[in-house]
């Protein structure tokens, strides 16, 4: 079984790449063209793309790239389904108790959320920014132990799996609107029709942080609960609970602005940017922050 | 106030439109408009404006972010550092070695000590106040608001001006076409007024008409939350009741319990390095000698009892001394908990107070396989109390008596000791209530927006045309689904509002 886990996690991990690569295809054939066009002007003259060297063609729907990009994401999505459930059953429990299994299962929250943000917007571009944070993650967990360890009494709660998936869920649809807010931020310089319209993007930003700010309350609300249980006070300002609250905090802030008319755009972009850094921060955070959370 | 029927048609009066400005207009213009102006008054408006603003709280938000932040990134004094200034200075030397010349100005600044400075404890203060009235203020207004469905008859000036508008021409009758929006909107879920004369139908729907209570609902669950963390203090936490099995101690603060460990049990994992699967307490509560309550205390499983919590913490070993002195009076007979830690050993400390003595016990590696055995021999250090100098150093080993300072020293065997949590904390049922607020009001105001739309359809010469518009409702993104509802209207929408983009 512990092979067969392995197999899933390499599988999906490919399916992953080729998806990217599939969505970065087109862009990839026009500038090959665009050099095919450069290196042989004589003979190539003739046949010159219609828009100029610079056109977006490569961007424009229909073209082959597109379809396989959204295939083999949604493909690796399934294998990361199987191995959620091939290593439930390998160690007996949910996956959801050291870092390497905490980012496989936040790389399938990525794909799942952007999946649903695709099949509502139908926005390649955003893929090309969010999917490579999902591969940096599996970069990631591929670099960290997969041992199945045997759990410490304080990890031995069913809160335990209910707080980890709403943080998967809460910070899946903060790195969707992440990025939104960098499409956004390039979209505002270069204006190019074949990326989504400034309001498209700011739309997606803001659902993203909608629909995940409700899980991120109760995702410290959780971990406040179950800290309770364990040690009797369930708020003490360790590192992590501190730097999760930083987190849930810089939403508010965003979700604030949205009132304010001046802030949304490029400044409500700007905070999507600073509140994803902080979910880095809080996720890694056992590896610069001390505390009780060391043993994560 | 019924909906989803037609109603008979009024005449067109100043009040309809000043129905406009009704439904758009925001609480903040509300209130300007209700305020007496002039003078003093309005400096006294624009501060109080500035008081409860949502900007203010955007600020405080973001200010009470990044000193958090600080705090969670920077080391933070413990406890017992903070227990007076002498041993704070040492603590902060400390931590020179990480910070160099930096150290004194942060430590000036309270950086190491974010959670309990004065400054943090100011924004908090700022940002509660901010809130309550800020919260106070509004919902007057939403109460409002939410009670009031939307005019079925608008302005003109409505399907000319409003931010988001779409038009169609139909091939339907008036009829047909009314029907067949009615529908629409229904399926939509959303709910609808209807105002008919010749010609013309004028509707307005509504969706999540109590979205906007959301907003006070959490709001209102922050405060509480709040509220529930300042009453705290009114109980209590010993967060490291250290007792070695076998004791007996005062829970203290007024409670007048007793509290016993029974026995202590722990269960490793086979092959694991020491890794405890579990661990637990049987923990005994008296009062005045008699018993009120026992069980069994684990992680994550406390006992409750008396208003108190009691929970399992930590454990480790406990050294059993015994110390006699010449003349064979025994000055100490009873287990010491390993429960620091010197130079990345477990060690304990117990004093002999009629000696002026203190005697730190020193035993094997810190490290989690060692966490319960018994080493063979300890190392004993005597200082004077408060003292710095070593006056009394000797390694002995278990069962053999050894004489140090002219006293008699024996490690008597190895025991435990059980670390409980005892907490006391009568507001914490206002604490769950107001988190449960908070999430479930925010489910509700971003799951469950408001959305506002007017329709106009007007039938001319044979041609039927059907207009939309609404407000941009406050802060949610409404382009996508008004663009839906144009194109099922059976419109193309204009260029600028509406169509997702089909990039690919």
């Amino acid at each position: 079984m512990d092979e067969f886990v392995y197999l899933l996690f390499v599988s999906g991990t490919l399916a992953l790449g080729l998806g990217i690569l599939g969505y970065l295809a087109p862009w990839g054939l026009a500038l090959v063209r665009l050099a095919v066009a450069r290196l042989a002007p004589v003979r190539r003259a003739a046949t010159a793309p219609a828009g100029g060297e610079g056109s977006a063609v490569g961007f424009a729907a229909g073209v082959p790239g597109t379809r396989y990009g959204t295939l083999m994401t949604s493909i690796s999505f399934a294998l990361f389904a199987g191995w959620v459930v091939a290593r439930t059953i390998a160690g007996g429990r949910a996956p959801v108790t050291n870092m390497y299994e905490f980012s496989v299962v936040f790389t399938m929250g990525i794909i799942g959320v952007y999946l649903a943000t695709y099949a509502r917007y139908h926005s390649r571009a955003l893929g090309v920014v969010v999917l490579p944070v999902g591969m940096a993650m599996l970069l990631y967990a591929a670099s960290v132990s997969s041992d199945i360890k045997p759990l410490v009494p304080a990890l031995q709660n069913n809160v335990l799996m209910v707080h980890i998936t709403v943080g998967v869920m809460a910070y899946s649809c903060f790195t969707v609107a992440f990025g939104a807010g960098v499409l956004y931020l390039v979209q505002e310089r270069l204006r190019r029709p074949s990326l989504p319209s400034l309001e498209t993007l700011d739309e997606i930003g803001f659902s993203g942080v909608a629909f995940g700010f409700p899980f991120m309350v109760l995702l410290l609300v959780l971990g406040a609960y179950w800290a309770n249980a364990a040690w009797g006070r369930y708020w003490g300002w360790d590192p992590k609970e501190t730097a999760s609250l930083v987190t849930l905090l810089i939403y508010a802030g965003y979700l604030h602005t949205r009132a304010l008319r001046n802030w949304r755009g490029r400044r409500g972009a700007i905070l999507l940017l600073i509140g994803f850094a902080s979910v880095m921060l809080t996720y890694f955070g056992n590896y610069f922050l001390t505390g009780l959370h060391a043993y994560k | 106030m019924q909906v989803n029927r037609v109603a008979r048609p009024a005449p067109l009066t100043p009040a309809s439109l000043r129905g406009l400005r009704e439904e758009f207009e925001g609480d903040a213009e509300v209130r300007a408009r209700r305020r007496p102006s002039g003078g003093v008054f309005r400096l006294a408006d624009a501060t109080w404006d500035a008081l409860t603003s949502v900007r203010l709280a955007i600020v405080l938000l973001l200010l009470v972010a990044a000193g958090a932040l600080v705090g969670a990134l920077l080391p933070q004094a413990p406890p017992p550092a903070l227990e007076s200034p002498e041993r704070f200075a040492i603590w902060v030397e400390m931590q020179r070695g990480g910070f160099g010349l930096w150290t004194d100005i942060l430590a000036a600044l309270g950086a190491f000590t974010v959670f309990s400075s004065t400054w943090f404890r100011v924004l908090m203060l700022m940002l509660s106040a901010n809130v309550l009235v800020g919260t106070l203020t509004r919902v007057d207004h939403v109460w409002r608001v939410v009670r009031r469905l939307p005019p079925a008859r608008m302005a003109d000036s409505l399907f000319d001006l409003a931010p988001l508008r779409g038009e169609a021409r139909v091939t339907e009758t008036l009829d047909e076409a009314t029907g067949r929006i009615e529908r629409m909107l229904s399926r939509r879920r959303y709910r609808w007024v209807a105002e008919r004369e010749a010609g013309l139908v004028q509707m307005a729907g509504i969706k999540h008409r109590y979205g906007p209570l959301g907003s006070l609902v959490t709001h209102a669950g922050v405060l509480l939350v709040i509220l529930g963390i300042a009453a705290a203090g009114r109980g209590f936490i010993e967060s490291q009741f250290i007792m070695p099995v076998g004791t007996t101690r005062p829970i203290g603060h007024g409670t007048g319990l007793e509290v016993e460990v029974v026995s202590f049990e722990s269960e490793f994992y086979p092959d694991s390095k020491g890794v405890p699967k579990d661990y637990r307490s049987e923990v005994v509560l008296r009062e005045q000698g008699r018993e009120v309550a026992r069980g069994m205390v684990r992680v994550n499983e406390p006992l409750v009892a008396r208003g108190l919590r009691v929970h399992q913490s930590s454990y480790g070993l406990a050294i059993v001394m015994q110390v006699r002195d010449a003349a064979g009076k025994v000055l100490y007979d009873g287990p010491v908990a390993l429960r620091g830690n010197i130079a990345d050993r477990f060690a304990g400390t117990f004093p002999l107070s009629s000696l002026g003595l203190e005697v730190f016990v020193i035993g094997s590696a810190a490290t989690f396989s060692n966490g319960l055995a018994a080493p063979d021999e300890v190392r004993l250090e005597l200082f004077p109390v408060g003292g710095q100098e070593l006056v009394g150093l000797k390694d002995v080993a278990q069962g053999v008596p050894q004489m140090l300072n002219g006293l008699e020293f024996t490690y008597v065997q190895a025991s435990k000791f059980t670390g409980l949590s005892i907490v006391r904390d009568p507001a914490l049922p206002a604490v769950w209530v107001g988190a449960a607020m908070v999430v479930l009001g925010s489910i509700a105001t971003l799951y469950f927006p408001r959305r506002r739309v007017w329709i106009r359809i007007t039938e001319a010469d044979r041609a039927t045309t059907v207009m939309l518009a609404t407000a941009k409702e406050r802060g949610v993104p409404y382009e996508r689904e008004f663009g839906e509802l144009v194109r099922e209207a059976g419109a193309a929408p204009r260029p600028d509002v509406g169509a997702p983009d089909r990039s690919p």
